[in-house]
């Protein structure tokens, strides 16, 4: 899970997690998923924004979750028996992610990955690091630790003060320092 | 052998030494000191010299040394105690301080500041060889009082650490044959088995016959950095006749039951906590053991844990049949009282006295008062209180800045104090207390107390928002206002000024919280009030529409279910009427937009709140059980909640918000403050995220 | 004594007997002794005598390796042989006097000397 090959890894495939979210695929770094879980019963934690369901006891830590689909207006937003929430571990900061289904682990190699263009997706291409194809599929490759770390997603404190305003380092436990919130909101 | 990994060790102590040495130093009667005290004096300075000089801190050997031997002449009576003389000691302190901070941490030492100190010591030494007639008498060992010679029968028993401490037993053995003839015989206890023996602790214990002409103290001293008091009997032995030495029986060997020899005391046993290192602090020293924080951390944690799953257990067994189950529900309860002692016992482990903390101010105030050129007796009271390690250490900067403050701003010179009608020394006190599941600390000053008009046009000035209807209370909790404070508004405020909100800040972020009061005229009282412990907490769950939110117990008065008689308007506010007070109601499902909670307080639970002296209600749906809780953080994964001080996992596996009352409450009335308005909408306000 | 007296064993140490030593030490003598009682319990065994310590080759000793000293002294006597150091320079001889131990060796048994 520390491991931190990410996208700049060459040479051989690398293995994603496929995820859907409404009709779109998309694909996350496998290195950075911990487990996959139903849906539990959440504590709803005040004043906080509609996508974050609220807070689970995960093996006696605490582990935020949001909901994909509410976050970028994809699916509807049900919660059943086969709702998976996946359990990203991000140097050691453990979110969980609510989405509509998990479809499979895949292989792409380089060749099989392009750069995004500007497209339309639920998702914004700053968090998106390329475009894959699989069987004539379109699958997304989300960059899910800048994703999550990011100021719209309000899960960290010093990026939560001032959403709408500053632009700070932020996520003091990713040794990510190079990415900034910019705290565009979609 | 390598003595780098007991150094640390070492440096402890040292510095505990050095505390030692300043408190000793500041409490002394100059003009009749404590005998017991000079001598606990000497030894501090004794056990440093020696210690620093195994490790090879030549440096600090050298100042020790001159500070030692003027130690040691003054409580032999050869020289007489003065208060520069307690000066000159504090800087010598200092000096050594600074060493040991060289070779700790490899902080820079002033050169100069050593030198000037070691000449000054030196000149008090030699001045006072002219001056005092005592000392040639007893500075020649041969003439001394004791000048007979005597036999005595030294019993040593050590530590089980005693060679790996490295303690240098020749060296011990040499010092010895300076003062006399001696013999030894060793002893080695009876051991387990040799498979289970360790080779490098010492199981040996030694009894020696010294023929000398020399003071039982002086033997004693020998001994000093090896042997607690207990581990060493000197005897002196009837016979005082140095001609009988040599024909004296071969040492009679030592036999374990030998009545004679207290020996019993100590028990070869690996379990004892054998008091760590170096240099032997006296017979008040305590039988201790030095643990890591990060171990006890890991033991508070474990048990935390435990104290979760026994609440599992717990609402698992309530769910059976009390009457079939009978045996698992006595073995469950059983296991809660177990559970609770043995929590209570691990977080005692991290409990420290505040005294740490409060030694430190004697001699702040002390060089304060004197360079401001005022009275100032400081009181410290309740040095006793306990509380978590982690908080003394971070509570000593706020509190050395409101003590600073209190001396620096508080308090009038001598003359306007009198020209006021008020002794011309002032008095701060500093006093600890523990009240319910939190530790109260107060720094009480009897000045000028706060200048309510300059604090509102200061504030008018700097754009915080006030106005002259403000309570007196209100305006005190301007000072706290960012911003407020900078180094010129000190100047022109009677009282406080300098970063209090900084130090609002500190304590916040410890848990805490600062109030004041202030009476013009009569003085300032800024109360700091801290938890016990950051790690386990009594509550109360609450159900609140379809969330659990867990009460600090200790913040809870009562509890009840309001009518129509008790529910007024006030300014727009709701209050309820209890007992001829007012208090504002708080509704949580408002505060943390909770839905599906009761809204009418006629049909819900008003739980009557207070901190520091503010009461509330809070509306609630219902109560449920009584919990002892551990906090967990919600920083680790996610961030921090407004109007929480974490949260803790229930019974049933579901996370629970715990409140932080006073942040409410604060939050509450800061919003009225600032705003003016209804109190529902800006309470949304203010914890809007 | 129905048995012939046997001829002495000897025992020969060298190398640190200081408090840095004793660790690698021990292993080496709880070997010997190991040696010592198979010997004594196997059929038509030895049967105890006279053991030698031989110290010539010891650089260092401290009050600590004295201890270890006498503790071995003290399980071969349990095992009803009768210890002895030999072949003891004279700095050593000094330092177990000194420190104390000489009466657990028959060697050097001249107690203490007065120094």
């Amino acid at each position: 899970m520390q491991d931190e090959k990410g996208a700049t890894r060459s040479g051989e495939g690398e293995e994603y997690l496929t995820f859907t979210l409404g009709s779109e695929e998309y694909g996350m770094d496998i290195l950075k998923v911990q487990e996959i879980r139903g849906y539990d019963a959440v504590t709803h934690i005040a004043n906080s924004p509609e996508f974050l369901k609220g807070v689970i006891n995960l093996r006696g830590v605490i582990v935020p979750i949001v909901d994909m689909r509410i976050k970028f207006n994809l699916g509807s937003a049900v919660y059943n028996d086969f709702t998976v929430v996946i359990i990203i571990n991000l140097s050691g900061r453990v979110v969980g992610m609510v989405v509509d289904g998990v479809s499979d682990v895949l292989s792409l190699t380089p060749e099989q990955v392009k750069a995004a263009p500007e497209f339309s997706s639920g998702l914004d291409t700053r968090y998106i690091t390329g475009l894959g194809t699989v069987n004539g599929q379109m699958l997304i490759l989300v960059d899910i630790e800048r994703l999550m770390s990011s100021s719209e997603m309000q899960l960290m404190d010093n990026c939560a003060e001032d959403t709408h305003t500053s632009a700070l380092p932020m996520d003091n436990k990713s040794a990510q320092g190079e990415q900034l919130c910019n705290g565009s909101t979609i | 052998m390598d003595l780098a990994r007991f150094s640390q060790t070492f440096f402890e102590e040292c510095s505990e030494h050095l505390a030692d040495i300043e408190r000793i130093l500041l409490g002394l009667d100059v003009h009749r000191p404590d005998g017991e005290e000079l001598n606990a004096l000497f030894r501090s300075a004794h056990t440093i010299k020696g210690s620093a000089g195994i490790f090879g801190f030549d440096d600090m050997t050298v100042v020790t040394h001159l500070l030692e031997s003027l130690l040691d002449r003054i409580r032999g009576g050869e020289l007489l105690l003065s208060p520069a003389m307690i000066d000159l000691f504090l800087q010598a302190k200092d000096t050594i301080a600074m060493q040991l901070g060289w070779h700790r941490d490899g902080k820079p030492v002033n050169q100069q500041a050593v030198e000037e100190v070691c000449s000054s010591l030196q000149q008090l030494a030699e001045q006072d060889l002219s001056s005092s007639p005592a000392l040639g008498a007893s500075s020649d060992g041969e003439n001394s009082a004791a000048g007979r010679a005597g036999i005595y029968e030294i019993d040593f028993v050590p530590d089980l650490d005693l060679f790996l401490r490295g303690a240098r037993m020749d060296y011990l053995f040499d010092e010895l044959a300076q003062l006399g003839t001696f013999t030894a015989q060793a002893e080695v206890a009876e051991l387990p088995a040799i498979e289970e023996f360790d080779p490098e602790e010492c199981h040996t214990r030694w009894r020696l016959q010294l023929l000398a002409s020399c003071m039982e103290r002086e033997i004693r001293d020998v001994f000093e950095f090896v042997a607690d008091e207990g581990q060493l009997q000197v005897r002196k032995l009837d016979s005082t006749d140095g001609s009988k030495f040599t024909a004296l029986p071969v040492v009679p060997p030592l036999q374990p039951a030998g009545e004679a020899l207290p020996f019993g005391r100590r028990a070869y046993d690996r379990n004892e906590a054998a008091p760590g290192a170096f240099g032997r602090r006296g017979s008040e020293t305590e039988s201790s053991i030095r643990v890591g924080v990060a171990k006890v951390d890991q033991l508070i944690n474990q048990v935390g844990e435990l104290v979760i799953t026994q609440a599992m257990l717990r609402q698992m067994g309530d769910a059976l049949d009390p009457v079939h189950f009978e045996n698992l529900h006595r073995g469950l309860q059983q296991l809660e009282r177990n559970t609770r002692d043995l929590q209570q016992s691990v977080m005692s482990i991290r409990l420290v006295p505040i005294s740490i903390v409060f030694n430190r101010f004697p001699r702040l105030v002390r060089e304060l008062a004197a360079k401001l050129g005022k009275q100032v007796e400081l009181k410290l009271v309740g040095e006793t209180t306990e509380l978590d390690k982690g908080l003394v250490e971070k509570i000593a900067d706020p509190l050395t800045h409101l003590v600073r403050n209190a001396l620096d701003h508080a308090l009038e010179v001598p003359e306007i104090r009198t020209a006021a009608g008020k002794a011309p020394t002032g008095t701060v006190t500093l006093q600890a207390s523990q009240a319910g599941g939190r530790v109260v600390i107060d720094v009480i000053d009897d000045g000028a107390g706060l200048n309510r008009e300059k604090i509102l046009l200061k504030a008018a000035e700097r754009g915080i928002a006030a106005v002259d209807t403000m309570t007196d209370d209100e305006v005190w909790q301007l000072i706290f206002a960012p911003g407020f404070s900078t180094a010129e508004a000190v100047t022109d405020i009677s009282g406080r000024g300098v970063g209090m909100d900084v130090v609002q800040k500190n304590v916040q972020s410890l848990g805490g919280r600062v109030a004041i009061k202030s009476e013009r005229g009569r003085g300032t009282t800024v109360t700091i009030s801290l938890p016990l412990t950051l790690a386990i907490l009594d509550g109360l769950s609450v159900g609140v529409g379809e969330e659990r939110l867990i009460v600090p117990i200790n913040a809870i008065i009562e509890s009840f279910q309001p009518t129509d008689d008790n529910l007024r308007t006030v300014n727009s506010r709701e209050v309820v009427h209890v007992r001829g007070e007012y208090i504002p109601i708080l509704h949580l499902h408002r505060i943390f937009n909770l839905n599906g909670a009761v809204t009418d307080p006629r049909k819900g639970i008003l739980m009557v709140i207070e901190v520091e002296g503010e009461k509330g209600a809070i509306l609630v749906d219902s109560l449920q059980d009584e919990l002892q809780i551990v906090i967990k953080s919600m920083e680790d994964n996610y961030r921090k909640v407004e109007g929480t001080s974490g949260a803790t996992i229930l019974g049933d596996g579901r996370v629970a918000l715990i409140l932080d009352v006073g942040a409410l409450m604060q939050q509450a009335k800061m919003g009225r403050v600032t705003t003016g308005v209804g109190p529902d909408r800006k309470e949304a306000r203010v914890y809007a995220g | 004594m129905t048995l012939p007296p046997q001829k002495p064993r000897s025992l020969v140490l060298d190398g640190d007997w200081s408090v840095a030593g004793v660790a690698r030490q021990l292993p080496l003598i709880m070997a010997y002794l190991a040696g010592l009682r198979t010997e004594l319990s196997s059929d038509g065994g030895v049967a105890a005598g006279r053991l030698a310590i031989v110290l010539e080759g010891v650089e260092t000793l401290d009050a600590c390796g004295c201890q270890l000293l006498a503790l071995l002294a003290c399980q071969v006597l349990n095992m009803g042989w009768e210890p002895s150091i030999v072949a003891v320079p004279a700095n050593l001889q000094e330092i177990i006097d000194t420190f104390g131990f000489s009466h657990y060796f028959r060697s050097g048994s001249s107690g203490g000397s007065d120094r």
